[in-house]
């Protein structure tokens, strides 16, 4: 999944649980252990978006209170930003 | 061999379980530390099985279902997590050891609690005698729901109304109701935690357990360590299931529990309850008409769990049985509570307790046995 997103978890069975839940809405993922930077200096755990259906995912994971702890997007440069 | 201590443990399992197991150890390393494949299979292994449990018992998150090692490491993070200083306790005369013991340890914090003496097989009795003891001290009812001793079953529902009436949450000791007897967490609101082990009848290995949360209440941590999560910080996550799941889980085991999960959903629990319940009933008839003998039977009001009392030892009777193939328990069950409550008090009873995998004819034979005894 190139250019993704990243949504960040607290956890492996949050992030699982999310992935489970878009799944059953028809929005694939990838999980992925986050770097220590964009979990906040903490093991984490994310899932890759694509950016196209970021937003539609938040809005369901906030339907399921599913917390998110951070959204990453690439800039320009293929570095993640957090997202405003 | 005829096997009539899955009471203890369910020694017959599905073979999926064992397969499962050694699949896990072969495919499986540590879920929630790495990002490699390995870990990943671990990971999707420890979920799949939490996803199922939280489904079979109604919970409508998985992070609810908390892995432990037994339903005695269960019921210590549930009563342990509900009571606290000045806290009163309402127990039921049939429970095990395993809630007598932690509630005896936490008197010296001024923890108290009552157990409630009520006639066997009668739940009626039960519930009038639990709400009685209610004092305005009382925090909570624990409850097992199915005796490991006689196989009696619990009033869970009346009981439930009970605690509602009084503003008390419920324990639920499962650990010889889960697999048989339908349950949905949500049909009891009062309901704080339902505790379980994986290895009886859900069919899971041994050194499998879990703890369903179904409120949000402070969890006390029995451990505390690495989670897999919030690593920076240097106390213990406070969210479920990290918070009650310090050190490497059990994935061997986690794997063929969920695979007991799955038997158990095909085969159905009001099948297999209906199933065992005929035969006690067959073993208790078969027996009953031994006259030397004491036997426990309650009809609908008992599950896969039958005591007899015999003219000699309980111990020696179970040698004897054990001697020519019949695999039963003998003594006081980690129970003593319940003996004392029923009667049976120093020698305890023989149980003989079935599974899922036992035959009308295996019982008609443990009781051709016992005859010739």
């Amino acid at each position: 999944m190139k250019d993704a997103s990243l949504m960040i978890f607290r956890s492996v069975t949050y992030a699982q649980r999310a992935g489970r839940v878009l799944e059953k809405q028809g929005i694939t993922t990838y999980m992925l252990r986050s770097q220590a930077i964009l979990g906040g200096g903490s093991c984490s755990y994310a899932l890759k978006v694509a950016p196209r259906q970021l937003e539609h995912s938040l809005e369901i994971l906030r339907q399921c209170q599913i917390p998110v702890n951070g959204v990453y997007v690439l800039d320009k440069w293929g570095h993640y930003q957090k997202a405003q | 061999m005829i096997y009539l201590d899955s009471g203890a443990t369910t020694w017959q399992k599905p073979r999926q379980v064992f397969r499962a197991v050694q699949k896990a150890m072969e495919s499986c390393a540590n879920p929630g530390r790495s990002g490699h494949r390995p870990a990943r299979e671990a990971e999707r292994v420890v979920y799949s099985c939490r996803e199922e449990a939280a489904e079979f018992f109604g919970l409508d998150r998985p992070e609810r279902v908390v892995f432990t090692q037994n339903a005695t490491h269960s019921l210590n993070l549930a009563i342990k997590s509900l009571l606290h200083e000045g806290s009163h306790a309402v127990i039921t005369g049939y429970e095990h050891n395993s809630v007598v013991r932690p509630l005896e340890a936490m008197k010296g914090q001024g923890v108290t609690y009552t157990a409630v003496s009520s006639c066997l097989f009668d739940p009626e009795d039960m519930a009038r005698q639990m709400e009685r003891a209610i004092t305005k001290e009382t925090r909570c009812m624990i409850v097992c729901h199915v005796s490991n001793v006689f196989g009696s079953i619990a009033p869970l529902e009346e009981l439930d109304r009970i605690c509602l009436r009084h503003g008390l949450s419920m324990i639920v000791d499962a650990s010889q109701s889960a697999g048989m007897l339908p349950l949905s967490v949500k049909k009891y609101p009062s309901a704080a935690f339902f505790c379980m082990p994986g290895h009886k009848g859900l069919y899971g290995p041994q050194g499998t357990g879990l703890l369903l949360c179904c409120k949000d209440i402070p969890l006390y941590t029995i451990m505390e360590g690495g989670t897999g999560s919030r690593s920076l910080e240097v106390t213990q996550p406070d969210f479920l299931p990290d918070a009650l799941e310090s050190g490497t889980l059990n994935v061997p085991g986690i794997a063929g529990l969920w695979e007991g999960l799955k038997f158990i959903r095909r085969q159905g629990c009001e099948a297999i309850l209906r199933r065992e319940q005929e035969l006690i009933g067959l073993l208790a008839r078969q027996l009953g008409e031994q006259n030397n003998l004491r036997v426990f039977a309650g009809g609908e009001n008992q599950a896969g769990v039958l005591s007899v009392v015999f003219p000699i030892p309980s111990e020696e009777a179970a040698e004897k049985l054990a001697s020519q193939g019949v695999c039963v328990r003998a003594g006081l069950h980690c129970a003593p509570l319940a003996h004392r409550t029923a009667g049976t008090l120093p020698d305890g009873t023989v149980r003989l307790s079935v599974s899922a995998f036992n035959t009308k004819r295996e019982m008609i034979r443990a009781a051709d046995l016992i005859a010739k005894m």
